[in-house]
């Protein structure tokens, strides 16, 4: 944020300043302060800093503890944070009983010791998503449930410092996923999957649902054959997702399968894996401009390459890379896209 | 926020709507600021010396942020400020460490990062002139491009820009050993003086601005000479038993004829924090070219096996190249507060410096280690560190004077505080008396109102001989310490 904003009050070691001397020798912190504290959420500062501060535990705490203290959430922000209550989605004007509409045709058992988590993006804009993890699962033999209840993971939440309404939503889903037999929980969203696997564990101590990320899974089935692809001929380059690469440190998983797409020539960006940019995706909820610039910064990074598009395994940073690519020749794929094209129609053994 | 004692705020500033109308005036509503928040980010640094400390400060925050973004924007501030008698602070990454960017009067922070432009680069002449505000990133991803490379950077070159770098002096860094000090790399400096004169300055005139820390005027653009990127680096990492093998194998490999790029030492406790080694020795690394004709393959071997210095291995020897701009600043996620002192050594005197601080380690018992750098042929940077807490100030204020009286010693064997800034220049007279009388005849000359930076390099307000007893007394204390209460 401080690259395009050019102001310290945006750049972490500002933050981390203001922190401490409104937590020391001076009172009452303006409300301003706690605006400030949200950013992209992608932990690049963190990833970067020799002195290993963890900016993201740091901005959480302070935020929950701002709220606390009589800081006011922004109304946009909290308008969000009401439509999570109320619809069980951050994407306002959406309704709960619109979220299990992609599974309809697909007669996913709502018991089973497996579920799809398919997340509000996979849920309400982008079908295809979990879509194509029935599909592999099945290939696996794992017959895979959705529990049509399941409601926002709650990342908006922990984001905004929303501990009460973080801590809500945590415990609808475990008891959901607990009265459908779930053991484990497989989803293709990287935000999804940080927040079940890192954060639902401190909220509920003896959390037994193991969590497991699509291209984990697709990159086993790539490692032991029973995955394999058609050709697709062209160079592209892959766009670490935040919440997927630093947040949780899947780098390889996805490089795995694009390798393993005959044709395909991966071609890295200079800022990748734990140096990877983000693509702003998250900062269409602060300020669209602003997302739209840092999304414009990723894209020429990969133009630089010559390359014929970009593949990402995340659906934010699908639709915030996409939008940003609009003027470029650059083809923006999702991972899930490039399976459900090329693997459906090859030797996948049943 | 938590509960904690709240002492010594300074009263708000009353703005002043005349100034804050003028400052908008020229750079616009966006990049001026007279709220509290922007003030408080503004007027800090990574230092250890608390901002709030009023020994060192009379006022501690800002009255305004301004955000220039050209020479113009400068020199129109810079009329205001003068006008007004306002203290102006010229701010790059703030990454120094010796408060050379807080406000001691308040007054003006003048951020000049968003001047950022990489001007020209011209691989022909073999320079690039840019604006004081480009990063090290920025500056490196242009020239990568042409097949070109800066080749010297700071240790902090991750925050820092190079106007910064320039006004701290650049003695020494990564690649200063080899491609020689910024100094010898700064072809041209356009500058705007607090009296308002606007000059290119190049030659012996360029000594003045570098390590000037902003006291004479602002730097608006720079030119420097550039390099073609080499093929590639190889590093060999050293274990040494003993710190005179160490410091003996250091002195004869920095006066090789082949040259390092990068020469570190470090002790086994801040190994531990950035590349753990385990096995009770110190270190050596040593970067170079990757050529046949720049590694001293035999030299070092022999010189590294007759003071008794074991091989490290490739992949420890790699990481310690990958590590170059985090080793020194590892350690800081394990403690509170990581203080430490920097001082420009000649490479002769590193041994007998190191087993000083050794020797208070054990006396004093004070969580220390420490950290080298070769910046020249000739000399070394020495970060001698403490891991404390600077909220225990008796254990704070000891440990700072264990480090007083590290540069006492380093200044009577002919060393000098490698960065100045607010801290150090209590030394200046001691360390830097020619060049103490050369900045105050060109105060007098550059910045005939006092506006620029005060309270450093040319005056302080707290003395030497005021915090020389406070030390004294505190290091004294801390001794007796060990005794007492057992």
């Amino acid at each position: 944020m401080y690259i395009e904003l050019k102001s310290e009050l945006d750049s972490p070691g500002g933050k981390l300043r203001a922190l401490r001397a409104y937590a020391t020798k001076m009172r009452n912190p303006p409300v301003e302060l706690l605006q400030r504290l949200y950013c992209a959420d992608c932990r690049r500062c963190e990833a970067i800093c020799p002195a290993g501060v963890p900016v993201t535990d740091i901005w959480h705490d302070a935020k929950g503890q701002l709220l606390k203290t009589g800081a006011e959430m922004s109304q946009p922000l909290q308008k969000v944070l009401d439509w999570i209550e109320k619809e069980g989605t951050p994407f306002v004007g959406y309704e709960s009983e619109d979220r299990a509409i992609w599974a309809e045709d697909l007669e996913l058992p709502p018991e089973s010791n497996t579920a799809i988590f398919s997340g509000c993006m996979g849920s309400f804009w982008y079908p295809d998503q979990p879509e194509v993890q029935v599909d592999m699962l099945r290939k696996l033999k794992v017959n895979a449930g959705y529990v049509p209840s399941e409601v926002c993971c709650g990342l908006f939440n922990y984001w905004a410092g929303d501990d009460k309404g973080f801590e809500e939503v945590v415990k609808k889903n475990y008891a959901m996923f607990k009265k459908a037999g779930v053991d484990h929980i497989v989803t293709g969203c990287g935000g999804c999957y940080g927040t079940l696997a890192e954060h639902y564990p401190h909220i509920i101590p003896d959390f037994d649902i193991d969590i497991l990320h699509t291209v984990e899974v697709l990159a086993d089935m790539v490692r032991n054959g029973v995955l394999t692809f058609e050709g697709l001929e062209g160079r592209y380059t892959f766009h670490d997702s935040c919440h997927l690469g630093r947040a949780l440190g899947i780098y390889e998983a996805p490089r795995e399968i694009i390798q393993a797409v005959p044709g395909l020539e991966l071609i890295e960006m200079k800022n990748n894996r734990a140096n990877s940019n983000c693509c702003g995706g998250f900062l269409t909820v602060l300020d669209p401009d602003l997302s739209e610039s840092v999304g414009r910064r990723r894209v020429t990074e990969a133009e630089e390459l010559n390359v014929d598009g970009i593949i990402t395994t995340c659906v934010s940073c699908y639709k915030n890379l996409s939008y940003n690519a609009r003027d470029t020749d650059l083809k923006v794929m999702q991972l899930d896209e490039l399976i459900l094209d090329k693997a459906r129609a090859s030797q996948v053994e049943e | 926020m938590t509960e904690t004692e709240v002492e010594n705020v300074p009263e708000p500033t009353t703005t002043n709507p005349t100034i804050l109308d003028k400052l908008k005036a020229i750079v616009g509503q966006d990049r001026v600021s007279d709220s509290e928040l922007e003030r408080v980010v503004y007027s800090g640094d990574p230092a250890v010396l608390p901002q709030y400390h009023y020994r060192w400060k009379a006022k501690y925050l800002a009255d305004f942020v301004v955000r220039v973004e050209n020479a113009n924007e400068i020199e129109e501030v810079l009329k205001v400020a003068r006008e007004h008698k306002l203290p102006i602070v010229p701010r790059g990454g703030a990454s120094s460490c010796m408060s050379s960017s807080s406000p001691t009067r308040g007054g003006i922070s003048l951020d000049i990062k968003p001047m950022d432009k990489i001007l020209e680069i011209s691989k022909g002449s073999m320079f690039v002139r840019v604006e004081p505000g480009v990063t090290f990133e920025k500056l490196d991803n242009a020239l990568e491009k042409q097949g070109l490379t800066l080749g010297i950077y700071p240790s902090s070159a991750k925050s820092a820009v190079i106007g910064g770098w320039i006004a701290c002096g650049g003695r020494g860094g990564i690649g200063t050993p080899y491609y020689g000090s910024l100094k010898e790399h700064t072809l041209s400096l356009s500058v705007i003086g607090g009296n308002g004169a606007v000059l290119t300055i190049e030659g012996d005139d360029l000594d003045l601005f570098l390590q000037s820390y902003g006291i004479l005027g602002i730097i608006s653009e720079v030119k420097l000479k550039v390099h073609e990127i080499p093929a590639g680096y190889k590093t060999f990492s050293y274990g040494f038993r003993d710190l005179e093998g160490l410091c003996n194998a250091m002195v004869q490999v920095s006066k090789l004829v082949k040259k390092p790029i990068y020469l570190k030492i470090a002790d086994e406790e801040l190994q531990k924090y950035s590349n753990p080694l385990g096995s009770g020795r110190v270190v050596l690394s040593v970067t170079y070219i990757d050529s046949p004709d720049t590694i001293p393959a035999e030299e070092l071997s022999s010189i590294t096996g007759s003071n008794e210095g074991v091989y490290l291995g490739d992949e420890f020897s790699e990481k310690e190249w990958e590590l170059r701009y985090d080793a020194e600043f590892n350690p800081k996620e394990h403690t509170e507060t990581l203080m430490f002192q920097e001082i420009w050594v000649s490479i002769e005197n590193v041994y007998e410096m190191l087993s000083a601080y050794e020797s208070y380690r054990r006396s004093h018992k004070i969580p220390a280690m420490w950290f080298g750098m070769l910046g020249s042929p000739e000399a070394m940077r020495l970060e001698l560190m403490a891991m404390i807490d600077a909220a225990q100030y008796l254990k704070f204020i000891s440990s700072k004077g264990i480090l007083h009286k590290m540069m006492k010693k380093a200044i009577k064997s002919g060393g000098v505080p490698y960065t100045i800034g607010l801290q150090n220049s209590i030394y200046m007279s001691r360390a830097y008396p020619d060049r103490l009388l050369e900045m105050q005849e060109a105060k007098d000359k550059w910045d005939p109102d006092g506006i620029m930076n005060p309270d450093r390099v040319t005056t302080c307000m707290t003395s030497f001989r005021r915090m020389d007893v406070l030390f004294a007394l505190a290091a004294a204390f801390r001794r007796l310490s060990r005794y007492v209460g057992k």
